[in-house]
């Protein structure tokens, strides 16, 4: 009997919000596409070191400054080093800065925004035109002046503690706008009828119904990070030898761009082809998440 | 004498705005007893809502309340937030209008009543989760222990509307405020959530303020209304007597809009006009400009509510010639075209 009464109510096929959410990304292909060649790079560039022959340390003497083999498929440069270890190890430091960074800089985000956005007043006043002062400021300008300036520079986390710390702004705004109109809804008020203290209603009623933007644009933040890690390394601001990052690679080898190209083009492929898939990923949950999008990208 | 369960007295709330204070809720006074329906009634933005939110301490911080609401001798108006809280739900619980929105689309609807349960009292979620199933059943959900785990977007409004009212007396309040709690639902729907209310009331004895614009709603379930126009309580007695002999030309407009047997094919009552506006009221009567009773008196003061019957109130000045009127519930007729 219960079962026939359940066939009453539920006429059509239940799928919660989240599998239809799924669904929706799956469909979308470049976005999934993209979203396997970053599980690739992600998981060869931490795993890839142990199977790999060379370390990104270790020097082939015998083979110097040579062109892409089966032996060192991306090539050596003049010291023997082995590009595809360092390449790997590059990528490697690249997403882990850019992972630190975009959960730092969500978090940030997120905290700031939905207090500004639930409490409005002056102290919505207070946090935006301090995120409007922080956006004002050239992110790379005082990341590289902080990184110069303090003992930690060079140490992947202490850069990605500064980046993280100064690019939650568009995350804050997102959340701030999406708990401004959350926050009027019924069971806000519903909620607060029964006693629910204020941080609750915050973070456990109206944070989970603003998920959707806040993921996608962790994960777009995560390209961006990429993109100013690379920079400052490039500069000489970020990550140093010996330690190594894709932009360090790139600005390392760059005068080798005429005699030996594959010292310049394959940390800087490695540059393009995980910022394009993070921000091909971070379009289709984008589209994913928003019902309202009626064309469905092949 | 017994002592009144919520005691609302001299309530006036006014929301400062640039071009003005909108005068919200002028001096309203009123007393629920244990156990009792009291039903409030009167068209959009008459202070209906608004009143219930100052019951419930929910009016936002830039609401001017004065006056005194007091809930088994205990004083809601001027306490901080945090002591509000640990009276919202547990003594006082509300029931909003839109069940569609009232629920929180993101959890299961027997997260959302356990955490009611546990917002008030000490329990393990087990436990939580028995009282959560029971609540489900009292309010008459088919298969409570499956439902319990269902989001509200799988409940139709009927059923949800009963999920609302299971959080609502999830912590077995004292008062229950209904804020329209049928509006939104269609008429076969609203009699069982009716139904529904008037068998938890009494099973719990627990006092109902059912605020509505629906007349007819309140018939079969009141035993006392208040009406109120423009902020203000203009009529107030047992449903009987209100029904029967409304002295208050507005009340007397809102019953004849009401479709019944013996209105069967003529037309019904139709209150031509606007309310006034709450930031720049009326001298006098606020209901004058729309009364057909209307006369010079009206527009010099604001009529007091004085008593008409056995605990039946009203504020008209004409309120003795509208008794001694023998076709008084026809007054509208006449006066539209």
């Amino acid at each position: 009997m219960e079962s026939a009464l359940r066939e009453v109510e539920f006429a059509l096929e239940i799928r919660s919000s989240w599998r239809t959410i799924l669904g929706r990304f799956l469909r979308h292909r470049l976005a999934v596409a993209s979203l396997t060649v970053l599980i690739f790079i992600f998981l060869t560039s931490i795993f890839g070191r142990m199977i790999w022959q060379f370390d990104y340390l270790e020097r082939d003497t015998s083979n110097l400054s040579k062109p892409p083999s089966w032996l060192h498929p991306f090539g050596t440069d003049s010291l023997g080093k082995d590009m595809l270890a360092l390449t790997l190890r590059g990528a490697q430091r690249s997403i882990l800065i850019a992972s630190m960074v975009s959960l730092l800089s969500s978090t940030i985000g997120v905290i700031l925004g939905s207090i500004a956005g639930y409490f409005r007043g002056w102290i919505d006043a207070l946090l935006m035109r301090f995120t409007d002062l922080l956006l004002t400021i050239p992110l790379l300008i005082l990341a590289g002046c902080i990184s110069w300036q303090f003992d930690g520079g060079g140490s992947w986390w202490f850069l990605a503690l500064v980046l993280g710390g100064l690019s939650w702004q568009g995350t804050a705004r997102i959340v701030r706008g999406e708990f401004l109109a959350l926050r009027e809804r019924e069971f806000v008020e519903a909620a607060r009828a029964i006693g629910v203290p204020t941080l609750r209603i915050i973070f456990r009623h109206i944070l989970p119904n603003a998920l959707g933007p806040i993921i996608v644009s962790a994960t777009l933040s995560i390209a961006g990070a990429i993109l100013v890690e690379t920079a400052l390394s490039y500069l000489g601001l970020g990550i140093r030898a010996p330690d190594s990052s894709l932009g360090l690679l790139v600005s390392d080898y760059q005068a080798a761009f005429q005699t030996r190209p594959w010292l310049f083009w394959f940390p800087g492929i490695f540059i393009v082809i995980i910022c394009l898939s993070v921000n091909f990923v971070g379009d289709g949950l984008r589209d994913a998440f928003d019902p309202k999008q009626l064309r469905t990208r092949k | 004498m017994i002592q009144p369960l919520l005691r609302v007295a001299n309530l006036f709330v006014d929301f400062p705005l640039e071009d003005g204070t909108v005068k919200a809720v002028r001096d309203v006074s009123f007393e629920l007893n244990a156990g009792e329906i009291l039903g409030i009634v009167g068209e959009s933005g008459c202070g209906k809502s608004v009143t219930s939110l100052a019951i419930m301490g929910l009016l936002p911080r830039t609401a001017i309340v004065s006056g005194s609401v007091k809930i088994g001798g205990d004083e809601i108006i001027g306490r901080y937030p945090a002591e509000l809280r640990k009276v919202r739900g547990k003594r006082i619980s509300m029931i909003f209008q839109d069940p569609m929105t009232s629920l929180n689309p993101v959890y299961t609807v027997g997260w959302q009543i356990i955490e009611a349960v546990q917002t008030h009292q000490n329990m393990s979620r087990g436990i939580a989760r028995d009282r959560a199933i029971d609540l489900l059943r009292l309010v008459g959900i088919p298969n409570p222990e499956i439902r319990i785990d269902a989001y509200p977007h799988e409940f139709s409004g009927g059923m949800r509307q009963r999920v609302v009212i299971a959080i609502a007396i999830a912590n077995e309040p004292e008062v229950l405020i209904a804020d329209e709690p049928t509006t939104s639902l269609d008429v076969t729907v609203q009699a069982q959530i009716l139904d529904t209310l008037q068998r938890i009331r009494r099973e719990t004895n627990m006092s109902i303020i059912f605020i509505t614009h629906d007349l007819g709603v309140l018939a079969g379930i009141a035993s006392r209304l208040l009406v109120m126009y423009a902020g203000r309580v203009v009529e107030s007695g047992p449903i009987d007597s209100v029904f029967d002999q409304p002295k208050m030309p507005y009340t007397i407009g809102l019953l004849g809009a009401i479709p019944t047997e013996s209105s069967h094919g003529s037309r019904l009552n139709q209150i031509s006009g606007a309310p006034p506006s709450l930031v720049r009221l009326l001298p006098g009567c606020q209901f004058e400009p729309r009364c057909p009773l209307a006369d010079f008196g009206c527009t010099s003061s604001e009529p007091q509510l004085l008593p008409v019957g056995e605990h039946h109130t009203a504020a008209c000045s004409r309120a003795d010639d509208v008794a001694a009127m023998a076709d008084a519930h026809t007054i509208f007729r006449n006066s539209n075209i």
